[in-house]
């Protein structure tokens, strides 16, 4: 396997950006190339492109099971294209993954291809995953919702200005959140793809128990059920040894549960 | 020579923050002497290693360059933004002492530059965090920031983010004719080197800027030649900068 940390201009943010991608290797270098399935793999807040690799074995987990895993940055962005900041939405959600395949054997089947994070990652995946069915097939949260919750983006700063007036202004993270459930259900009753969904969550969660049990409620609360959704709460609080312990649970999820090659 | 990559978290940014650093392999008697060297807007912290051959001067040199990442924030304390200007000047060099102990602690040995919006960004922190920077190059520098937004409006609301409304910049700490014009007097005055390339769009603010500082007494280098807003430049200027900054304490001998 290789760790490349590959540095790029970003249309969408206008500048360069940094990105850190796991990708598999084949144990014979004469066997022929192939497209390995591709998870982008999004940070918490206060965290970076980096954090993953250095909290957890993802590239462990990652390469042995032959899969591919883009770390992109966002900054404090809350994966929003940010009134007053970058517009990280649109780099995530639109731009990133087609930069990624021009530059590595990514499969471009929407079934092979995941999006996950941890807590604001968590919230931006099923965000982004949401919005962007005909992209992401299978998608994930660990420790977070679909909604965004203000406790910690709107704390004022020495001079008043908060992380959530940043991103977007007044009533604008409402707005969002509305936006997001819309968005499930006009998914809910389409014939389009729906990616299938997995969360879970530690019971000790101290930070977003509540809000990641709303976003179960919603999923459970959609007639019929049209979602393959999965709900999870395990032992732990919110924090990097859960997510250790989890992320495989997603892979699994998404059908890359066994190891392919031996490290 | 070492090319380290750090991920570090800022307090004052409350994020993690790469930084590149090239350092020396034997010790110096006085610690490093250390330049930060801070790129352009849309560019990163890597953009000096990538479009220059900074390692290979440093080396020559036996000099420590620390490359910081500053988004596209100005090096200012953004209005409404980060706190860029804080994590540079301030916050930086701390955390780069303290987690590299050969770096030299001296204010003659540490030194600041950068080209365009870098440029404007090592002249800010050198006139405003005197205590810590000596020296300070700006290559093709945007050094006139009151003029940013009517350059650009599209961006209008970009360039309020970043320095507050354009009438509130004149005056203000993002200033930096009016930092000069107040740090005039001071025993911590800045050294200062300019370039600009005659054919650059902002060549006309580097000569207003020139003309300012040098009436105000500032020890200024001022080179101009043909050129534009390019790598090739800077790239070719940046020793020519380096030995300028090892020239410190030489003059007065």
């Amino acid at each position: 396997m290789a760790l490349i940390r590959i540095g790029f201009h970003s249309t969408a943010l206008g500048m360069d950006t940094a990105c850190d991608v796991v990708l598999p290797q084949l144990p014979d270098p004469d066997q022929p190339a192939r497209r390995f399935p591709v998870m982008l793999l999004l940070h918490n807040l206060t965290k970076s492109h980096s954090t993953w690799q250095r909290m957890t074995g993802i590239e462990r987990y990652a390469a042995t099971r032959g899969v591919a895993v883009i770390m992109p940055d966002a900054l404090l962005s809350s994966y929003a294209d940010m009134i007053h900041g970058g517009s990280y939405f649109t780099y995530i959600a639109d731009e990133l993954l087609p930069v990624m395949r021009r530059f590595f054997p990514l499969s471009e089947k929407r079934e092979e291809t995941m999006i996950c994070g941890a807590s604001m990652g968590g919230y931006g995946a099923l965000k982004i995953g949401i919005h962007r069915p005909d992209t992401f097939g299978v998608v994930g949260s660990l420790s977070s919702g679909f909604t965004s919750i203000t406790t910690y983006i709107g704390r004022p700063d020495d001079r008043g200005i908060s992380l959530e007036y940043l991103t977007f202004e007044q009533d604008g993270l409402a707005r969002e959140n509305a936006d997001t459930k819309r968005r499930i259900l006009s998914l809910a009753s389409s014939d389009g793809p729906r990616p299938r969904i997995f969360m879970c969550i530690g019971s000790e969660d101290k930070i977003l128990l509540d809000n990641t049990r709303e976003s179960r409620d919603f999923f459970q609360s959609i007639p019929d059920h049209p979602f393959d959704f999965t709900y999870a709460e395990y032992p732990g609080g919110h924090n990097w040894t859960f997510w250790d312990g989890h992320i495989c649970d997603f892979l699994a999820f998404a059908g890359y549960g066994a190891h392919i090659g031996t490290y | 020579m070492a090319l380290l990559h750090i991920d570090s978290f800022s307090t004052t940014l409350n994020t993690e923050m790469e930084l590149d650093v090239i350092l020396p392999e034997t010790r110096a008697q006085n610690g490093w002497k250390t330049l930060y060297l801070l790129h352009g807007m849309g560019d990163d912290h890597t953009a000096w290693q990538r479009r220059t051959s900074v390692e290979r001067y440093a080396l020559e040199r036996g000099i420590a360059v620390i490359m910081p990442e500053g988004h596209m924030g100005w090096y200012t304390d953004m209005a409404l933004g980060l706190k860029y200007y804080s994590y540079i000047a301030v916050e930086l060099p701390k955390i780069a002492r303290q987690m590299l102990p050969g770096l030299s602690l001296r204010r003659e040995d540490t030194w600041i530059a950068g080209n365009s919006m870098g440029g404007y960004g090592a002249f800010k922190c050198a006139l405003t965090a005197p205590e810590t920077f000596s020296q300070a190059a700006s290559l093709s520098g945007a050094l006139d920031v009151a003029a940013l937004p009517a350059s650009s409006p599209v961006n209008a609301r970009y360039w309020r983010d970043v320095f507050g409304p354009t009438e509130d910049i004149n005056g203000s700490a993002n200033d930096i004719f009016a930092q000069a014009s107040s740090m005039r007097a001071s025993a911590l005055r800045p050294r200062m080197y300019m370039w600009c390339g005659t054919e650059d769009f902002l060549y006309g603010a580097n000569l207003r800027y020139r003309d300012h500082i040098r009436a105000l007494g500032y020890s200024l280098t001022y080179e101009e030649s043909p050129g534009d807003h390019q790598w090739k430049h800077w790239d070719a200027k940046l020793p020519h900068i380096l030995d300028w900054f090892m020239e410190y304490g030489k003059e007065d001998e």
